[in-house]
């Protein structure tokens, strides 16, 4: 048989980007976008001064769920923190065993609940078992299972001071700085949808941004970021951003991504 | 044409240029005006750009708007309806029921006549897309909601409402402020004299200025204070449970979940009761206050104040200062001060003063011309030989004032009649409600203040993230609020008894004729004085249900003119006291809320499958399965099944229900739920596994593959994910066992690959065995196909040779594109889920809940196989142990029926003679390969013998169906295990 | 009805992010009368008072518990997981 050529992967809002004329690359396999017609400055003055909206459903998501989970991620991670109380967010390269390989870069580790935690990375493993069962393979841990759900959730993102007045016309739930601060995550009904909020925020000239991903099933991605789109009007204007942007944002996410298999410009 | 400032609203704009006649009432059609200018009343209701019924008074007036009155006509101005007051002694208290309660076809003929003989402005469907407008409370072209958490809600945004968010924020608190107005002050914007707030520690910063000048300063520390947000123009319309409260502002409803509530919605001016009281020219005093102090409109030339309370003096000396002459000033108080310097003013102008005098008509056609007064005596009754008549063209009513109490009695809170005070107030709230300001009964600023800082304080107090309040600070404030309200309520006492409490009773004439009683008790629903009366009189004695029978507070206003002056009515009249007679319920909404607020942007999910574009682009139809958009059919049914049948045809299978089952007692669970044994699967097979409830009906159904010792994967029914994972979750949770369900329907793409030529087009793209020795029907295998990793399951929901192929749903579009490419050769064809109901029919494969229902037994859908009552116990096996033995009421069979005619899903089932309703068709189709129609259907089951028949009503056809078990296509299923 | 319900791991929401699972009852044995399973399937018992129901969080972390509630006013006494009842899981409502 010919050789196949490697298979591409779309986001479920591939064709949002390719109606606002985004510019694409291809990073992990994925085709992303790069910036938007506006270009990356404006994108980053839009994250500044309003709110930017991004695709974030690239990102590496793996799911840890099971009586172990604790025993499991405190047996992997010498980080003070570990495992967490439900609604934590550990931030960064959590993990240190080197079992699990460098091609493996957590972004941060949400507690979702006392037996079930959810690692968000850059990055795409490589094929074959994930470090996780990889990690319990050899090990004594018992009961902690962990499935690979990149392709379930898409991810949003949104930054911007206004990002709270957007979320609370589509959640219920407290999500005021006061009650739901950086570092802390959980999940609500969204736009009349399950949805997992992370809220961690970014960093740009000395300043914080304030900054939330979101993930729901990858089935609602159009309906969630025209939702978004809706809810904002011309005091409160949401902008859509590419990776570019998006990563001068955050820098440690621009660290740890295009790892494993290269980064494919 | 009409010009306006900034600042106006409709009304003053409309008022100023000289409009009198805001619209007509409902029942008779008189002309009505003006009244209360702060929107509680139904007066000034008036269409804008087509939105009906907007209150003049409240609605800020904007360039280019159009304005139209409502009702009349031919016009608003003539409106010859007003000729139904000719009729009105045939139009009494209850008189639709009274006329057509026997007469029951004549209502149904009358009730549209009368539709458009009464009511107000009228919807049209154009409305669905206003045209978008500027300004907050403006009508634009969408509906928002916004929720929010804080700490503390303050309803009202008069100085106590101000105060006591000022306090409860500065304590730490986080606060929202709600208020209906576009600036804060409530009461203050209009008062011109110098406030006073006495000695009160803290109150230094706000004394001694005009009341308008702290009006502006409380709203300037509101907005730039940190922990607060204000609401402008916002209406509180209801209080739920858990302190969430209701808000409607234009457009948008917020939804507030507050800890602690303080209610500051103050106090209203009703209505006082006399013959023509509802005439353009008859205003409340407030309403007066607003339009010479916020517009710059006076109300007319020539006045006369008829008062009860301290406000109406206020009042004559404002219409002086703005060039109106008070011809009349009548205070029905007779231990009233006139020597103070205000009386001498008045005096001076010209004014007669009477005290102990109140009106008892007012005088002109369609507006006032005059205003005849009335002494009372000391029961507060009119004493017949003593009116005086004046010449007016304005009448101010300044007779009481109301407690906003609507949201408190939602709260829970007791609200009654205080004699002293002669209002209705609140006296006990629970622990999460604070009141404060004029909605207490105290109508004092002072006691404001006081009671604001009290309210607030507390509010905080509660809160882990406030500063607690030193115990001594609030004991200090109660201590001095005691004090302050005592010397109200002395101040109060000093001043005489204030008889009326909204009606003026009529003097007798001595020569025993009952009083006229013309006034209008309720202006809404043109319910007179004399209506309640003869209401009580027919023995509707209790205020609720007097209210029902007179409709007497359920108008557009809510009770807000006419709810302590029709209990004043009902109390008198049935020889009770005020407290006595009690008061109607206050329910949300506390004003008309319009539905799209409610509503709010109708946010309704949709689910697009990973190859929804490609479908997009092969030109499907695409149809609703719950919120998953999916293609119906792409060319022709025809065409599509004669693919699958002849050559190879593609599915788009994403929507099923797909989930990971892991853990040491994932075997025990599946063996539970299902009725097949799960435990004994090999490695690497699938089997079909039905899951019943515990009486034995079929909830659902679906493939179960062993991956692993304890690893499985099911898909379900696209329908069923949620239920079928809450249900296997659930089941864990009580019988304790360790098993972890992961729902990844959202992760995978599928399709399915069927037809004679399925096997030979993924062999050009995959090195996984798919020969029927190492890949035999029902087995599963996992491996590459084009380069993405795959699971496959090989199963023949259609009929034919095929695999469902399960991947990463990121793949979607480019794994379609390289199937079809590579398809070309074999003449693949996309088919959609109408295609695929033909051929899986064709199969007798049942689908559940589309073939089965709510009651049905696995015996009943010829399923026994599926059922293994020897392993041990599983959800419905006890109810199918006993079904088991007993005949099944009905039974689900495959038809056939001649002719042209197909019946269709749903279509009933007769016993053959017609005479008696046996069931119905559960699907119905064409099938090619029977040549005729075919289908399935659920009958009696003493009627379901193989080759037995019964008839279907289809339409206005009655068609003949023969009964059959063997399928219509391939029936030995020799075409699936190739 | 727009009380709050104290989901065990993710604190106080509305209760309209969860579904109500119904009254807790013992599931009778197999072999059991008809009557007891039809009790159990069809019966309830229609509580004007304190009884424990089963709760799950839909719109939130998409686990089951039980919660024992009022009925005549739906103050919800407390929220537990049902395998650590009386342990420090189980959250005490607050009102």
């Amino acid at each position: 048989m010919a050789a196949t050529p490697t298979p591409l992967k779309l986001s479920a809002l591939h064709h949002k980007h390719l109606e606002l004329k985004a510019e694409l690359l291809k990073v992990d396999g994925w085709m992303v976008p790069d910036h938007y017609p506006k270009g990356p400055e404006d994108e980053v003055k839009a994250a500044m001064t309003s709110l930017a909206i991004s695709d974030r459903s690239q990102l590496g998501k793996l799911e840890i769920k099971g009586p172990g989970t604790d025993s499991l991620l405190q047996s992997i991670s010498s980080s003070p923190g570990v495992p967490g109380a439900p609604g934590e967010v550990l931030l960064g390269p959590v993990l240190s065993d080197p079992a699990l390989g460098a091609a493996f870069s957590p972004l941060y580790l949400c507690k979702l609940a006392r037996d079930q935690a959810l690692l968000v990375y850059s990055g795409t493993l490589p094929p074959g078992p994930n470090p996780m069962d990889v990690a319990l393979s050899g090990r004594p841990v018992e009961r902690a299972y962990a499935t690979n759900v990149t392709s379930v959730y898409a991810g949003i993102n949104l930054s911007g001071p206004n990002a709270f007045e957007i979320l609370s016309r589509l959640t219920q739930v407290d999500v005021s700085p006061r009650s739901f601060p950086s570092g802390r995550c959980l999940q609500a009904g969204f736009a009349n949808i399950l949805a997992l909020l992370v809220h961690v925020d970014g960093r740009y000239e000395g300043q914080a941004v304030p900054s939330y991903d979101l993930f729901f099933g990858r089935e609602y991605a159009e309906y969630v970021w025209d939702s978004i789109m809706e809810a904002g009007d011309d005091e409160v204007g949401v902008f859509p951003m590419g990776i570019s942007a998006y990563n001068r944002l955050h820098p440690d996410a621009a660290k740890t991504a295009g790892r494993t298999a290269g980064v494919n410009r | 044409m009409i010009s306006a400032y900034e600042g106006d609203t409709v009304a003053s704009a409309l008022y100023a240029s000289g409009v009198r006649t805001f619209s007509r009432s409902f029942l008779f059609h008189r002309k009505r005006g003006l009244l209360c200018v702060s929107g509680r009343c139904p007066n000034c209701m008036v269409t804008v750009d087509g939105v009906p019924n907007v209150r003049a008074c409240c609605e800020p007036a904007r360039e280019g708007m159009k304005v139209k009155r409502q009702n009349g006509w031919p016009s608003t101005d003539t409106d010859i309806f007003s000729g139904v007051q000719l009729i009105e002694r045939f139009l009494p208290v209850g008189f639709y029921y009274k006329t057509f309660i026997n007469f029951p076809t004549e209502w149904a003929n009358t009730q549209p006549m009368i539709r458009r003989l009464t009511g107000r402005g009228s919807v049209k469907q154009e409305l669905a897309r206003w045209n978008a407008q500027a300004a907050s409370g403006g009508h634009g072209d969408r509906f928002e909601k916004q929720y929010l958490h804080p700490d503390v809600v303050v309803v009202g945004g008069g100085p106590a409402g101000v105060f006591a968010a000022l306090a409860a924020s500065r304590a730490g608190a986080s606060a929202v402020l709600v208020h209906d107005q576009p600036s804060l002050g409530g009461h203050l914007r209009f008062e011109g004299d110098t406030v006073d707030l006495g000695s009160v520690e803290g109150a230094e910063e706000f004394s001694g200025m005009r009341g308008y000048e702290l009006a502006a300063k409380l709203d300037r520390l509101a907005r730039a204070e940190e922990n607060l947000r204000v609401y402008d123009n916002a209406n509180a319309f209801g209080l739920y449970e858990s302190n969430e409260v209701g808000v409607v502002q234009g457009n948008k409803m917020l939804k507030l979940r507050a800890k602690q509530l303080i209610i500051s919605t103050g106090a209203g001016e009703y209505l006082t009761v006399f013959k023509n009281n509802d005439l353009p020219g008859v205003l409340l005093g407030s309403g007066v206050r607003r339009m010479l102090a916020l517009y710059g409109v006076p109300p007319g030339k020539n006045a006369v104040v008829v008062t009860n309370n301290d406000s109406g003096l206020s009042l004559a000396n404002a219409l002086l200062e703005a060039g109106v002459k008070v011809s009349a000033f009548a205070d029905a108080r007779t231990k009233v001060d006139t020597s103070s310097p205000r009386f001498e003013a008045l005096r001076k102008s010209g004014a007669i003063l009477l005290t102990g005098y109140s009106i008892k008509e007012a005088e002109g056609g369609g507006r006032v011309t005059g205003a005849t007064l009335i002494r009372l005596d000391e029961n507060g009754a009119a004493t017949a030989g003593t009116e005086k008549s004046f010449k007016c063209d304005t009448i101010c009513l300044a007779n009481g004032f109301e407690p906003d109490a609507a949201l408190l009695t939602q709260a829970r809170c007791r609200v009654s009649y205080d004699e002293a005070l002669g209002e209705f107030i609140p006296s006990e709230s629970p622990a999460s409600v604070q009141t404060c300001g004029d909605v207490t009964g105290i109508h004092d600023l002072r006691c404001a203040f006081l009671q604001a800082n009290i309210a607030g304080l507390q509010a905080a107090s509660g809160l882990a993230s406030a500063t607690k309040a030193p115990a001594g600070k609030l004991n200090e404030l109660s201590a001095s609020l005691k004090s302050a309200e005592t010397a109200y309520r002395d101040r109060l006492a000093s001043q005489g008894p204030r008889p009326i409490i909204g009606i003026v009773s009529e003097p007798t004439d001595g020569k025993g004729r009952k009083p006229e009683m013309n006034g209008f008790a309720c202006i809404c629903e043109d319910v007179k004085e004399k209506e309640l009366a003869q209401a009580v009189e027919e023995g509707f004695r209790d205020i609720e249900i007097l209210k029902r029978y007179s409709t007497l507070t359920m108008g557009p206003c809510e009770g807000k003119m006419c709810a302590t002056p029709g209990v004043g009515i009902c109390a008198r009249e049935t020889g009770r006291s005020i407290a006595d007679a009690g008061r109607t319920v206050s329910r949300p909404p506390y004003l008309p809320v319009p539905m799209g607020a409610l509503a709010g942007p109708g946010l309704h999910p949709v689910k697009l499958t990973a190859m929804h574009y490609k479908h997009l682009e092969a030109g499907a139809t695409l149809m609703d399965m719950g919120e998953w958009k999916r293609p119906h059919v792409y060319t022709s049914v025809f065409e599509e099944y004669s693919a699958v049948r002849t050559k190879v045809g593609i599915i788009d299978l994403s929507t099923l229900g797909r989930l990971d089952v892991k853990g040491r007692d994932a075997p025990k669970l599946l063996d539970f739920i299902y009725t097949h044994t799960m435990s004994k699967l090999q490695n690497g097979k699938s089997r079909y596994g039905v899951i019943c409830d515990d009486a034995g009906a079929i909830l659902d159904d679906g493939t179960v593959t062993r991956l692993g010792e304890d690893h499985y994967f099911i898909t379900t029914s696209t329908g069923n994910i949620d239920f079928v994972e809450q249900w296997l979750t659930w089941w864990a949770v009580a019988k304790k066992w360790e098993a972890q369900v992961t729902n990844l329907t959202s992760g995978f793409a599928a399709v399915n690959v069927a037809g004679p030529r399925a096997r030979d087009l993924l062999r050009t793209l995959t090195d996984v065995d798919l020969s029927t020795e190492k890949f035999p029907y029902m087995a599963s295998g996992s491996g590459l196909v084009a380069g993405v990793p795959c699971i496959l399951l090989r199963i023949g929901f259609v009929g034919e040779t095929g695999w469902e192929i399960h991947f990463p749903a990121e793949y979607g579009e480019y794994f379609w594109d390289r199937l079809m490419e590579a398809g070309r050769p074999f003449g693949i064809m996309p088919f959609g889920v109408e295609t695929q109901r033909l051929l899986r029919l064709e199969k007798m494969h049942v689908i559940v809940s589309q073939d089965t229902d709510a009651l049905s037994t696995p015996y009943e859908a010829n399923m026994a196989w599926v059922v293994k009552l020897d392993k041990e116990d599983f959800v419905g096996k006890a109810a199918l142990t006993f079904a088991k033995d007993e005949v099944p009421q009905r039974r689900l069979v495959g038809f056939t029926v001649e002719g042209e005619v197909v019946p269709h899903d749903g279509d009933q089932a007769f016993s053959p003679d017609g005479s008696t309703l046996i069931g119905v068709v559960t699907s119905c189709r064409y099938s090619p390969a029977a040549q005729k129609p075919v289908g399935l259907a659920l009958i009696r089951s003493d009627l379901s013998a193989d080759g037995g028949t019964f008839l279907v009503a289809s339409g206005t056809s009655k068609l003949n169906a023969k009964i059959t078990f063997v399928p219509f296509y391939d029936p030995e299923g020799r075409r699936l295990k190739e | 009805m727009g009380f709050l319900l104290a989901c065990p791991n993710c604190g106080q929401r509305d209760v309209y992010e969860f579904r109500f699972g119904g009254e807790v009852h013992a599931r009778p044995q197999f072999g059991a009368s008809k009557k007891d399973w039809m009790d159990y399937v069809y019966r309830r018992s229609n509580t004007a008072g304190v009884e424990n129901e089963w709760w799950y969080h839909r719109m939130g972390c998409r686990r089951w518990f039980q919660a024992t509630r009022d009925t005549t006013n739906n103050s919800v006494l407390r929220t537990f997981w049902t395998d650590q009842e009386g342990s420090d899981n189980a959250v005490r409502a607050r009102k």
